[in-house]
């Protein structure tokens, strides 16, 4: 598995309830949107959100809804609940404090002093 | 399944291989590639087995994906389930044994209840004549004797 692929694998629930965040959205669209935001750095297939997808449901984080589009198409809408909202804020927080220690980390130089 | 082209049906049957064990979730995960496939039909009605994986996802990977994501919460479940699984097996042996210790009081408080009855009758007279002996309100007023011990 490569390295990014590594990074990514941490990061797939918190990205999701971000997205959720902002708007109901259906699997192939958050896809679409993380690859835009991304620039193209992180791709998640719509086939790999799904497990994600059942996990945040299982844990009550998202629900999901069946719309039909057209005439055959039907969508499963993903919608963020307000202990999905919860859940985000501590994963960012959390986010910014690991990225600051490993930023220190991989940043630091000789003759830096720790604080 | 059989509205999907023939590239799309290979590719949910390679998705299908690659997807572990069995039951509710794989089930359910197979149904969501399953209408990602008719979307993406509806769609691009010549997609086929590629464009199907660049869009869901490589089989191969999708599989790992899944066993990776859905290991812990499996096993968590399974252990949930376990304990459900106990408790309910408690629950049944606790309603047994109450039944039994209900049992055994009945039983002894019964047959105590002979013992005190012995060489007796139970006999049903009115109840006015409660302080008269039992033997004259019988012969007087007529009474049922309903249960001799020294009979059995």
């Amino acid at each position: 598995m490569g390295i990014r692929e590594n990074f990514k694998k941490g990061s797939v629930e918190m990205i999701i309830l971000r997205l959720l965040s902002e708007k109901d959205m259906y699997g192939y669209e958050m896809t679409q949107l993380i690859n835009e935001r991304s620039h193209g750095a992180i791709q998640v297939p719509e086939g790999s959100l799904y497990p994600t997808l059942y996990r945040l449901i299982d844990n009550s984080y998202i629900s999901d809804r069946r719309e039909r589009v057209g005439k055959r198409q039907t969508r499963v809408y993903y919608h963020i609940e307000p202990t999905g909202l919860e859940r985000l804020d501590e994963m960012r927080a959390e986010f910014a404090i690991f990225y600051d220690g490993l930023t220190g980390i991989m940043d630091y130089e000789e003759g830096e002093t720790s604080e | 399944m059989n509205n999907l082209s023939t590239g799309l049906q290979e590719y949910y049957r390679a998705v299908e291989r690659e997807i572990p064990c069995s039951g509710k979730d794989k089930k359910r995960y197979l149904n969501d590639i399953l209408e990602s496939l008719y979307n993406l039909q509806s769609e691009q009605p010549s997609a086929g087995y590629d464009t199907a994986s660049d869009r869901i996802g490589d089989p191969e990977t999708l599989g790992e994906t899944y066993k990776e994501t859905m290991s812990a919460a499996s096993i968590r479940k399974k252990v949930i389930h376990g304990n459900n699984l106990k408790a309910l097996i408690v629950a049944i042996i606790g309603v047994i044994a109450i039944c039994v210790i209900v049992f055994v009081i009945t039983f002894i408080h019964d047959v105590r209840e002979r013992d005190n009855m012995r060489h007796g009758f139970i006999i049903t007279y009115p109840a006015q004549y409660l302080d008269e002996p039992w033997e004259d309100v019988i012969a007087r007023e007529g009474g049922k004797v309903i249960y001799d011990i020294d009979e059995e």
